[in-house]
This record gives structure tokens, sequence and C-alpha cells, in this order.
């Protein structure tokens, strides 16, 4: 709709400023792709990279690490990056407001606290199944994605309704939910043993160290699915801006718009929180700059999201894994680093509005 | 399209908002509703909408009932264009506007999208507007924004259909009432049934075919606007019948004019 709308009149400058978007933020992916699989505490050579995608031959244990450590390491960036820039910006749509972001909904929150559960209660709840070893790589990222799940259930269920005010009640009862879940983890942190807390909050600062092949590539495909699905509700999204009521003299029907929503970023960010653990304001910062970029049209900018997500917390992570070296430092806490400036920036910004 | 409307009741926890309405509204008709504050004019514009569903009563497009209707088939056949329209985050004037084509399937790059869409901008005045950011604009521009919006969606149909207004000329200049007062007129030449609330009786004249009014969610009268009377107005309103003369424009000023003595 947007591009076509930009057509229609107001242009050539609108299309001139997506397609320049697209390309500046290519590129970008480009270089974060090519620098994060040569950069590191083992040298990789070109030729290398090459070998990778089948052309000449490389070097076989730098084959080994490109394909066992950094490849997937990698498209767990790529994936939760993309995942939480769409997500960010299918929410404000939702909440008609640029401050949103998936955390609202108890994501973050829920996949946390089946975190903690794991980490504090694990040992003693899981004893059977941890010690087939098959199983063990997938405990935690489903208890965290269950966790994900519930608690944006809770929110859609106890928030559900059809009248005007929905989406607001929505918004008031994630933060209940939120508060009931910290309490939570503050609960199960208070009683773990020093090691177990220390696993727990590296968890929450968000890390890639820890990916494998097993736990990424289900939640690959979870994520393709929900951010493709998402991507695709752009038009809907767009009427959002008017109102609920308004949007629904359109033909949207709000309520199972809410709710598709609400589960499709669940589903996503579930599966991206499994991946890294907690990692905030890239689906704040990310949204807003492209907006700021291209407007705010969802065809464009969904799709601009994905990949200026992607790139930013790719390129985080090279930074978590050379900052230190040769230990490293944890992405979530870079991320909020750069992130929280830019967050108080806008705030400073738009402070006016508030006021 | 045929509005036909039987024993229409809406209560709300507890109240009676609106009591026994029956209506029928035929295309190339336009209804103005007019009323004092509360007296279930958004209501009853909400209700025939399809937002609220009624207590008891029928309301038919053509014989359907609209409540039995799916959401985008009822946008396609009635537009509704609810007071105080806002928009979240920058979309440009043009965007704005085109929404109105999304019931109707077509696209805002095609040739017959951009017609509607430029001729839309035209008849509220808008195309030197099309470029700007509808966020950024004054209360009564915005409203021909939406109103904008509102002509793309009833001229998309394949036939006009059921156009709803809720105060459609709130912030709007003498000029751009005017206008618009001139678009509606022909909208309903064209075919469409149209129904709008009105605060302002002189500009309800012009515009309506029929007048309703109502007063604590009760008709009080349903009339052709040739009929309407000062006294019939004091009713309504309750106010003084020297007052509603001069608001219809029969009375004399009681203030003396000594500037124009001067």
């Amino acid at each position: 709709m947007t591009a076509a709308v930009a057509a229609a009149s107001s242009a050539p400058a609108r299309l001139g400023r997506v397609g320049r978007t697209a390309l500046l933020l290519a590129l970008a992916l480009f270089v974060s792709i090519v620098a994060n699989l040569r950069l590191g505490a083992v040298p990789i050579e070109w030729r290398d990279l090459l070998a990778l995608i089948g052309i000449g031959e490389g070097d076989p244990g730098a084959l080994t690490v490109l394909t066992g450590i950094r490849l997937p390491r990698l498209l767990a960036a790529l994936a939760v990056g993309a995942t939480l820039g769409v997500s960010g910006a299918a929410l404000q749509a939702l909440f008609r407001n640029p401050l949103a972001e998936p955390g609202l909904l108890g994501v973050s929150t829920g996949a946390a606290l089946g975190a903690a559960i794991w980490f504090v209660f694990g040992a003693g709840l899981f004893a059977g199944l941890a010690s087939l070893d098959l199983l063990r790589p997938f405990i935690l990222p489903l208890l965290s994605f269950a966790g994900a799940l519930a608690s944006v259930a809770l929110v859609l269920w106890l928030g559900r309704s059809g009248g005007p005010g929905a989406t607001v009640l929505m918004l008031l009862v994630g933060i209940g939910v939120n508060a009931i879940g910290a309490a939570l983890i503050g609960l199960a942190t208070y009683i773990s043993t020093d090691t177990e807390m220390r696993a727990l909050s590296m968890w929450m600062l968000g890390s890639f160290a820890q990916t494998e092949w097993a736990v990424l590539a289900p939640a690959l495909l979870l994520i393709a699915l929900a951010t493709t699905a998402l991507i695709r509700t752009h038009r809907a999204l767009d009427l959002l801006a008017l109102g609920e009521a308004p949007a629904r003299h359109l033909g949207i029907d709000t309520d199972r718009l809410r709710l598709k929503l609400g589960l499709l970023t669940a589903v996503a960010v579930g599966a991206a929180v499994s991946l890294s653990g907690v990692i905030g304001f890239v689906g704040l910062v990310v949204p807003h700059m492209l907006r700021m970029a291209v407007g705010p049209a969802h065809r464009a900018l969904l799709p601009l999201c994905a990949m200026g997500g992607a790139a930013l917390l790719a390129t985080a992570d090279l930074a978590a894994r050379l900052v230190a070296l040769p230990a490293e430092a944890p992405v979530g806490v870079i991320m909020a680093l750069v992130g929280a400036p830019v967050f108080l920036s806008m705030l400073i910004r738009t402070r006016r509005a508030w006021l | 399209m045929i509005l036909s409307v039987e024993n229409l009741c809406v209560t709300r926890g507890g109240g009676t908002l609106l009591d026994r309405l029956s209506l029928s509204l035929e295309p190339g008709s336009i209804t103005v509703l007019a009323g004092p504050n509360g007296a279930g004019k958004s209501t009853l514009l909400e209700t025939l909408a399809g937002d609220l569903p009624p207590t008891a009563g029928q309301i038919r497009l053509d014989g359907q009932r609209i409540t039995d209707l799916s959401l985008p088939r009822r946008a396609e056949l009635r537009t509704m264009l609810r007071q105080q329209s806002l928009i979240a985050f920058d979309f440009a004037v043009t965007e704005v506007v085109a929404m109105g084509l999304h019931p109707h399937g077509i696209s805002a790059d095609s040739p017959h999208g951009r017609a509607l869409i430029a001729e839309a901008l035209a008849d509220m005045d808008l195309s030197a507007f099309a470029d700007r950011s509808a966020t950024r604009l004054s209360g009564g521009e915005g409203q021909r924004v939406h109103i904008a919006r509102s002509l793309v969606q009833l001229r998309a149909g394949e036939q006009r259909s059921l156009l709803l207004l809720d105060e459609p000329t709130t912030g709007l200049d003498y000029r751009h009432q005017l206008a618009l007062l001139q678009v509606l007129k022909a909208e309903a030449q064209a075919g469409a049934t149209i129904i709008a609330s009105l605060h302002d009786l002189p500009l309800a004249c012009r515009l309506a075919t029929r007048l309703l009014l109502l007063a604590r969610g009760t008709l009080l009268a349903d009339v052709p606007p040739e009929q309407l009377d000062p006294a019939l107005v004091a009713d309504v309103y309750a106010i003084d019948p020297a007052e509603a003369a001069l608001l219809l424009g029969l009375g004399r000023s009681p203030l003396p004019l000594r500037l124009a003595a001067e």
C-alpha cells in the first residue's frame, strides 16, 4: 500500500527513500555477516569463507569453526534481531504508540521465569530428563519458550474484550503480569545458590555464546513462520493507526487482529528469547529509526525492520565477542548501553507531546 | 441502498439511549439528525453502522440485517465517519485518504484508485496538502482529510451505498462547510443514502431532504426542512421560542445595531 500510495503522488520522494534505506541496510547486513564470520579469536581467511559457499578449498580447522560455531551463532543473532525489529513495529502499531515493545506483553518476563525455573530448580525437577544427553540442550529453550507463551496467553485472556478500551486493558494487564513474573524471578533468585544465580543472571543479560544447531533449527522455523505472518498483516496495521473503531469501519476485525498479533509476537519473540536470553531495545529503537527514515506505512516498514534488527544485533554480537578478547561481553548489555541512550533521546525529543 | 429501521431500542447500563425508533431511508435522501447533547445522535449512527448491537429491533440494509453481515462486507456497504478522527504515526494525507480504498480491494496505484484519491482530495480542497503529514494539520484540515477518506470509501463501491457522518462539519470554516454541502448533495444525486448529525440548523435545512429531531433517545419530529418552525425547535432544545426564531434566521436581533446607525 505504501509504495503504491507513494507512487500516486507523494512520491518519487518516499519511494526513493524506501529504496535507498533498503540498499543501505542490505549493505550493512552484508558487511556485518562477513565481519562476523571472519573476525574473532580464531582468524578466518577469505578463502575459508569462499570454501564455505563451495568455491575452492579452505583450512579444515577454520571450516569447523565456521560451521560449528560462527555460522549458527550468526544465524541466531540475525534471526533474533529480525524478530525483535518486526515484533516491535507490529506491537507499536497495535498500541498506536511508538514506545511499545514485546516486553510489554510479558514475553521477556515469562521467558526469564522459565529460565529461572531451569537454573534454580532444574537439577531437582528435570533430573531424569537432563540425564538424557539428547534432550538436554532443549530443556532451557523449551522452558523459556513455554514461559513466554504462558504469560502472553494470560495477558490476552485477561485483557480480552470487544470494547473500545480492549487494547489499553491489555497493556495494563501486561504490566500486572510482568510484575508477578518479576516477583517470582526475584523469589527464585533469593533461594538460589551463588552458582545458580550467576547462570541465571548471565542468561538475563542475553548472549549467543551457547548457540547450537539442535536448538537453532526449530527456533529458526518458528521465527520464520511467525515473522512472515506478521509482515503479511501490514495493511491492517496501517488502518489501525486510525483507531480501532475506524479500522473496523474499514472492514478489519480488530478483536481477531489483536489476538493474532499477540500470538504471533509471542511465538516469534518466545523462540528468539529461548535462543539468546533477554535482549532489550532492538524492538524499540529499530522501528523508531526506520519510521523516521521511510515513513510509517507497514508494507515497507516491516521488512526493513527485519533487515535493520538483524544487522544491528549481528553487529552488537560482533562487538560483544571482540570487545574483551579472549573473554566476551553479554550482547544484551552492549545493546542496552547503546539502546538506552537512544530511548532517552527519543523521550526527550517527544517530551513536549507528553506534557 | 434502502436502510430500514424497525422499532430500534438500545439500552446500556440501565439507561435507555434509543427508544423504539423506526425509519426507512431511500437512496438519494439526505437525512440530518439534530437535537440537544446526549439526545442519542451518535448512538443512533453507531448502531446503524453495526458497532452497537441493538437491544431490540432490526436494522436492514436492502433487506439484510446489518449484524448478519461480516465486517468486510459491512465496510463495502456503508461508510462511517466518527467524530474527532485522529491518526497515530505521521502518515501522509494521501496515504490516509487511500485507506478508504481498502474495503473494496482497489490498489492505490491503479488508475482507478489514483483517480478516486485525487477526486476526493480536490473535493475537500486538499490537493496542495497531499504530501503533508496528516498529524501536522489543524483540526479543520484534519477533519477534511477524514471526510476525503470517507468519500473514497463511498465512491469506490460498485454503487453508491450508505454514508453515515457524525458531526462532519466540526472545525470546518464556512467555505469548506459549503463545499461539503455541495459534495454531499452530488453524492445523494448519484444514489447514496446519507445520514449526518449536525448542530447548525440553518445548514441542516440547506442540506437535508429530511430532518430528524431527537431528544433523550426519542424521535420527536421527522419533517422536511421547510416545516421546521421555531416552536418545534424551542420545544426540542428547551429554549425560548424567540431565540429559536433567531437561530433559524427568522427573527430580529434583540441587540441594538448601534454600529450600523453610526
